[in-house]
């Protein structure tokens, strides 16, 4: 009861420490005007409209395979083909079940936000490196550790208060993208079940869900990303490595995962999964398990040297 | 209660700061750290309160390491080393309230108390970033005796004060030595430490060259201090 009691303190500390009314806003005005912004890429339909603009669509797909059959038979343009083949068969399954292609609705708004998960992991990144640099900043580390607490204690609190953030962060977002996606677009049919081309298959699937995969596999990749930074905060002892590390893993985790393709063992690195997107997950699902338990062993590996490094420094 | 400091030693990349200091602190005890610049009082109290780690020896409050106390509800040290430091971002208030928590303290009557004792009602919601050397010094002391604690580290409490504010840690530092609290404090104002201290240790060069009982002493500390 005594280290739940420590605990909450410890949790509740670093909220008063780090967010303030201030930070609220400037954090929620920036998700508002990012989204809002975003909203307006998109064209406002009524729902009677989707079958019209569908065959539209369809058109422009097959022109576009006229065309390019016209050329001389490269691979970019093979795929290019299969790709738009793949489109027009969604649209064909979508009008003989009347169900609705691209509906001009809050979730399929949703569903295209989650294009901006790269932005909100990287604020995540940002707003939990400040969690350790406001301790650096105002040399704040000796009231912590003289404060009677186990290292561990201290270090624990802040990490758990770091993954508490990350979630409130994501959850914030899908909350704003429901809120400008209902005002821009409203419920407009309130149709979720859409339709997608897996493995050359088409499946029908549920846009809530899906947006609430995304998120999962995102707040995942944040969470081991905010561990590496906190691993490299305690390594280098300086704020802004520990910023940049993680974000340019991120940027080039793809590159990286490219040089080391040939190897088998690029499935033991993280760099491999870090790159892993709701389209993988469906079409290889036995790739989801090798993503949780890959990037959770370098976690754990992350954390313990934390603790050590912590636990050894003097201040 | 009793704090032994057992022939504690530390080294950095084989250089010797502290050399087997060893002394005994019953409750009530007041005792002044003299030295010189880089005599090693600050390293000395910085062990004491498990900011540094010691090479050798060890730190005992009634006979169990500091570390035994860490988590306990009630943890026995205090602690106010080099500067004050505060979120300077954060109102005075609210700092107290982030230094209560991290000790398991959840209540708005200590914390008010604490700005109250201190002195700083008046300025309690201003931003720290504002505050003068001097308010940050007597929050930075409220901060550390907000727990209460059986022993208070102060270092160089009255660096920066008024003479009103260095009359109010002259003060304090005898009603918590009336409560029965072990006190350990340094500055470099001698005449001040003779005021308070029960207890004086002169370091030179990390080790300890003496340690004297103030009220058994004619002289005062600067002819001892200059012998």
């Amino acid at each position: 009861m005594v280290v739940i009691h420590n605990m909450k303190n410890m949790i509740l500390s670093e909220l008063y420490k780090n967010v303030t009314l201030k930070y609220l806003i400037v954090v929620f005005i920036s998700m508002f005007v990012v989204i809002s912004a975003y909203s307006l890429l998109f064209e406002s339909a009524p729902i009677e409209e989707w079958k019209e603009n569908a065959q539209e669509m369809k058109e422009l797909q097959q022109e576009g395979i006229l065309a390019l059959s016209k050329e001389s038979g490269e691979e970019n343009y093979d795929k290019l083909i299969d790709y738009f083949n793949g489109i027009v068969s969604t649209i064909d399954y979508c009008l003989k079940n009347n169900i609705p292609y691209n509906p001009s609705n809050v979730y399929y708004f949703m569903s295209r936000t989650t294009n901006l998960f790269t932005i909100v992991i990287f604020l995540c990144i940002y707003l939990c490196s400040r969690v350790y640099s406001v301790e650096s900043e105002n040399e704040t580390w000796k009231n912590l550790v003289c404060c009677g607490r186990n290292r561990n204690t201290i270090i624990l609190g802040k990490m758990i208060f770091t993954i508490m953030l990350t979630c409130a962060v994501f959850l914030s977002y899908a909350f704003i993208s429901f809120l400008v996606g209902l005002f821009r677009f409203g419920i407009n049919g309130n149709d979720y079940i859409y339709v997608k081309m897996v493995e050359k298959s088409i499946v029908e699937s549920n846009y809530i869900v899906d947006f609430f995969v995304s998120i999962g596999l995102s707040l995942y990749k944040t969470i081991f990303l905010i561990v590496l930074m906190t691993f490299i905060y305690f390594i280098f002892n300086n704020d802004k490595i520990a910023l940049i590390v993680p974000i340019s893993t991120f940027i080039f985790a793809g590159k990286i995962n490219l040089l080391i393709e040939k190897y088998r063992w690029k499935k033991l690195l993280p760099f491999h999964y870090l790159t892993i997107d709701m389209k993988e997950v469906f079409i290889r699902s036995n790739m989801i398990y090798g993503f949780i338990i890959v990037l959770l062993l370098f976690m754990v590996i992350m954390s313990i040297g934390i603790s050590l490094s912590f636990k050894h420094k003097e201040y | 209660m009793q704090l032994t400091i057992n022939h504690i030693s530390k080294e950095i990349k084989g250089k010797a700061i502290i050399k087997d200091i060893s002394f005994n602190l019953e409750h009530g005890d007041v005792l002044g750290i003299i030295g010189p610049n880089g005599a090693g009082k600050t390293t000395i109290m910085k062990i004491i309160c498990g900011l540094c780690q010691m090479t050798s020896g060890s730190v005992l409050l009634d006979d169990q390491p500091i570390s035994y106390y860490y988590g306990k509800k009630e943890y026995p040290i205090g602690v106010m080393i080099e500067s004050p430091s505060m979120y300077k971002h954060l109102s005075g208030y609210k700092n107290v309230e982030i230094n209560a928590l991290t000790k398991g303290i959840r209540n708005k009557e200590i914390c008010n108390n604490a700005i109250i004792n201190a002195g700083l009602l008046s300025s309690k919601d201003l931003r720290v970033g504002k505050y003068s050397l001097g308010m940050k010094q007597r929050l930075g002391i409220a901060m550390s005796i907000i727990n209460d604690p059986k022993i208070v580290v102060l270092d160089e409490p009255i660096n920066g004060l008024d003479p009103d504010g260095i009359k109010y840690v002259r003060e304090l530092i005898k009603s918590l030595s009336n409560k029965n609290k072990i006190v350990i404090v340094s500055s470099h104002i001698l005449s001040e430490l003779n005021l308070v201290c029960n207890k004086v240790c002169f370091i030179k060069s990390g080790r300890m060259v003496s340690i004297i009982n103030t009220y058994m002493e004619s002289e005062d500390l600067e002819t001892i201090y200059g012998q």
